[in-house]
């Protein structure tokens, strides 16, 4: 015998053991009630589902959101970031390519051209650290020098094999001398 | 509000007006005690159009003095059946399960002799132990395990706490598990 036989049992039983005044002592006081339960309930329960449903949406539309405004962000900041930092120098190659114009009316440019080259080798070699300003200095303030080009490296190794040109524009004369090894 | 008498009257002269009055008026009290024991609207509205079916069918020849227990009582074998139905379904479902429902379709209500013969004694049994108890403990013994009602409705219909009422229950239980004993049931 299972709990199921005697349900079933109960159902066979006299009309008047199941006539309880069912009719008036549940439906009409408590199954009003469960009608509401059962199916007002249910509505209500849709409802609340789809509330729940739609703010999962929400919430998971404002976490999307916030994930691409901290990815926007993050880019923002790199791009400000890669603008305005320090980026390290190439260190630049090594060629000291000192270019000497002398425009004075020299009749032998090229042996003033020549004379202010090894000057200036001379300087560039005991002096690492020349600078434009001190390349404009030469005992022959007639020959102006451009210093346009002097680029010196301190912090790069002494100069072992440079190419220097040496340039007197006012007789065509333009001298290229290799440099040799000096240090 | 219809007369039951009135009702059964309508069915007396084949008049389907009636099956409509009874879905109107009882229509209610049949689904929730279907959704009690099925526990699935659509199962529960499956057994009140069964139940009216059979109404329709066993009345005539049958004239019960009052419906509502006729109905409650039609409706929840429907109710039972469909939930042997499914959980046969939930446990089974093999082809021997099958094979097993096949064979039930050419035996009566799908039972062994054995098994009515015992049906009919616990159903002796149990007329016979609700008529020993008190009106009110039946009373409630029935709207529990008849109507299904939760312990809720019942201390609310009969001005009791629940706890009294599962006390009561048991109390009831008991002596039936006793009753089932001396009759040797159990």
């Amino acid at each position: 015998m299972t709990p199921l036989d005697i349900m079933e049992a109960l159902r066979d039983v006299p009309e008047d053991l199941i006539d309880i005044d069912y009719e008036h002592l549940s439906v009409s006081c408590t199954a009003e009630q469960e009608t509401l339960r059962t199916e007002t309930d249910m509505p209500e329960n849709g409802k609340r589902m789809r509330g729940s449903i739609v703010l999962s949406y929400l919430m998971t539309a404002c976490c999307a959101a916030a994930c691409i405004g901290g990815i926007a962000v993050l880019i923002c900041m790199t791009k400000l970031s890669g603008r305005y930092s320090v980026q390290p120098q190439d260190p630049a190659p090594l060629q000291p390519a000192v270019t000497v114009t002398a425009t004075a009316a020299f009749p032998n440019t090229a042996t003033t051209a020549s004379a202010l080259y090894t000057d200036l080798l001379i300087r560039n070699t005991a002096q690492p650290a020349l600078t434009a300003e001190s390349l404009t200095y030469t005992e022959q303030t007639s020959v102006p020098v451009s210093t346009a080009n002097p680029v010196i490296q301190t912090t790069a190794p002494p100069v072992t094999t440079a190419s220097e040109t040496v340039t007197a524009t006012h007789t065509t004369a333009s001298v290229t001398k290799q440099t040799p090894d000096l240090l | 509000m219809h007369d039951d008498s009135r009702i059964i009257a309508l069915l007396q002269k084949r008049d389907e007006q009636a099956l409509k009055i009874i879905r109107e008026q009882y229509g209610t009290m049949c689904f929730q005690m279907a959704y009690r024991i099925t526990g699935n609207r659509e199962d529960a509205e499956e057994c009140v159009n069964d139940m009216l079916m059979a109404v329709w069918d066993t009345i005539p020849p049958l004239h019960p003095e009052k419906l509502v227990p006729y109905l409650a009582s039609l409706v929840s074998r429907k109710a039972i059946s469909k939930y042997k139905f499914m959980h046969s379904q939930k446990r089974g479902g093999t082809q021997f399960s099958s094979a097993l429902d096949e064979l039930a379709d050419i035996l009566p209500s799908g039972e062994c002799v054995e098994n009515q013969i015992e049906q009919r004694e616990i159903t002796a049994a149990l007329t016979q132990f609700l008529r020993q108890i008190p009106p009110d403990h039946r009373r409630i013994f029935m709207q529990r395990y008849f109507y299904s009602d939760s312990v809720q409705t019942i201390a609310q219909t009969n001005q009791m706490s629940a706890d009294a009422v599962k006390m009561l229950l048991m109390r009831i239980r008991n002596k039936l598990k006793d009753y089932m004993r001396k009759e040797r049931l159990l």
